[in-house]
This record gives C-alpha cells, sequence and structure tokens, in this order.
C-alpha cells in the first residue's frame, strides 16, 4: 500500500507563489479558500504593522535582524522598505531632523515621520509575525496535495488532503457503505 | 460656581479634546506612526491574535467550515492567556515581591 508521501509529491512552485505573495501558493494550487483564508490572516498582521508604524516598521538596514523574519511576507515587505528608503530616509515626505552627533556619524539626520517607542515596536513586531506566519503557509503549501480544498480534489487523497467539503465527504462514505 | 467658570471649563475641554484630537486628523497612514501609540498599544493583542488565529487555521483545520468557529476561539484563547498572564504578573510584581525581605 503506498504511504501519503508517494502519493503526494512536494509543490515547489506553490512554495515560491506563497512566498510571492502571502496564500498564493494555495490558490496556484486550487486551495482557493484555504488560500484566500490564509492570505487574510499574513495581511492582517503585515497591515496593522505598518498601519501602527508606518513605512518606518521595515527597514532592512537598521533592523537588520527583524527585517530576516520579516522578508518572509514576500515582496510586500521588500517593496515597504524601499518606500522607507524612497519616502522617509530621502526626506521627501517630511524634514529631516538633526540628531547629535556620534563617531561614526558626525552628522546624523532623521526623518520627522520616523517611528518611535511603541508604535516602531509594535509595528515592526507585527510585520515581523506577519512574515513569521506566511512561512508555515509557505510550508504547508509546499506538501499540501493540489486541489484538495473541496470536490475536485476528493478523489485526491494524500498528504494533508484532509479538507475536502463534508458534503463530498458523506456522499464518498455514503457510497464506500453501499 | 458662577456660570461664567462653568462656560469656562467647557471651553477649557473643548480645547483639550480639539488638542489630542489634532494628532489624528493630522495623521498620514502607513507614512507616518499611529499617534499616542502609548496610550492604545495594548489594544493591537486583538488584531494581532485575530490575525495568527487565521493563519495558523486556515492551513491546519480539515473541514474549512469549521474556521471561523475555531479561529474566534484560538483568538479568545490568546487574549484570555494574555490577560491571566498580565494578572499573574500583576499580583507577583505588585503584591508579593514588595512584601519579601529586602536581603
Amino acid at each position: 500500500m503506498p504511504t501519503a508521501k508517494e502519493t503526494t509529491p512536494l509543490q515547489p512552485v506553490a512554495a515560491i507563489a506563497g512566498w510571492v505573495f502571502p496564500g498564493l501558493g494555495h490558490i496556484v494550487n486550487g486551495n482557493i479558500r484555504r488560500g484566500i483564508a490564509a492570505m487574510a490572516g499574513v495581511l492582517l498582521l503585515f497591515v496593522t504593522g505598518v498601519l501602527v508604524g508606518g513605512v518606518d516598521a521595515i527597514d532592512r538596514k537598521e533592523d537588520g535582524l527583524w527585517f530576516i523574519g520579516q522578508a518572509a511576507c514576500g515582496p510586500i515587505a521588500f517593496a515597504v522598505d524601499s518606500a522607507n528608503t524612497a519616502f522617509l530616509k530621502s526626506g521627501s515626505a517630511a524634514p529631516m531632523i538633526p540628531l547629535p552627533p556620534s563617531v561614526l556619524n558626525p552628522q546624523p539626520q532623521a526623518s520627522a515621520f520616523k517611528g518611535l517607542a511603541h508604535a516602531n515596536e509594535f509595528g515592526t513586531f507585527l510585520a515581523f509575525l506577519a512574515g513569521l506566519m506566511n512561512a508555515c503557509v509557505i510550508l504547508d503549501a509546499l506538501v499540501r496535495a493540489p486541489r484538495s480544498d473541496g470536490a475536485a480534489g476528493s478523489a485526491m487523497r494524500g498528504r494533508r488532503a484532509d479538507d475536502a467539503s463534508p458534503t463530498v465527504s458523506a456522499n464518498t462514505s455514503a457510497g464506500g457503505a453501499a | 460656581m458662577s456660570l461664567f467658570a462653568i462656560i469656562s471649563d467647557a471651553a477649557a475641554s473643548a480645547s483639550d479634546a480639539a488638542a489630542s484630537l489634532s494628532p489624528i486628523l493630522a495623521w498620514k497612514p502607513f507614512l507616518q506612526p499611529a499617534p499616542n501609540a502609548q496610550h492604545w498599544w495594548w489594544l493591537l493583542l486583538i488584531p494581532m491574535s485575530i490575525g495568527v488565529s487565521l493563519a495558523y487555521k486556515a492551513i491546519r483545520v480539515e473541514n474549512l467550515n469549521q474556521l471561523p468557529r475555531e479561529t474566534l476561539r484560538m483568538a479568545a484563547q490568546i487574549v484570555f492567556g494574555m490577560i491571566g498572564l498580565a494578572l499573574a504578573l500583576y499580583v507577583l510584581v505588585i503584591l508579593i515581591l514588595p512584601h519579601l525581605p529586602a536581603e
């Protein structure tokens, strides 16, 4: 009898799509409802983080360790980081404020819109959390059977292909019993 | 209290309210950090718990029809768990630790 691992190969295209945009990996594989739900969860965290902390919540250079987790959200994290550089660090969105000089930088400056304290901390943290959750979603897209999200996938039982609709499952069970 | 004093107090209150609203009205969402986050940061626990629960349960539930209920249940578990931890830490730090001997 074949094992579930043999019946459902890994889905690298779905994993890559899941990184390109949260939830897209499931949608590409035909698990549309599951992909939309995962997308909603990850984007709720990400958008809330950027809303609270501003685009400064994602900063590849100043918050490099946080950005490692945030980058799991995919290009949207890099886009917000680019917006941070383009609008805040360039001074185009708000005037630059001089900071106390240091040894490394004798004339440091920061945007007047730079996030500080709670706003910056929670914005950064929520975007980081979105990245971690999207990493989980990507791993699930990698191992989940294609089109296992409803009637079309009811015949494709395999690894993680366990989310067929209850109607289809009930009909299948009834038919098997008969 | 004279009528003038009452009116003056009301005007001062209205002025304070307008002053507290002005950072919100001038806020540029997504570009500028949210104003006065130090006063309401704890409310972020709600979207955080819902977001984590929705993303997690989306890949964990067997039947997607159970997703809303499972998401709300997990979000409630996170929120009440945090409240429980906060109460436990309050009891430890505010009520117990001050009564311990210094040495």
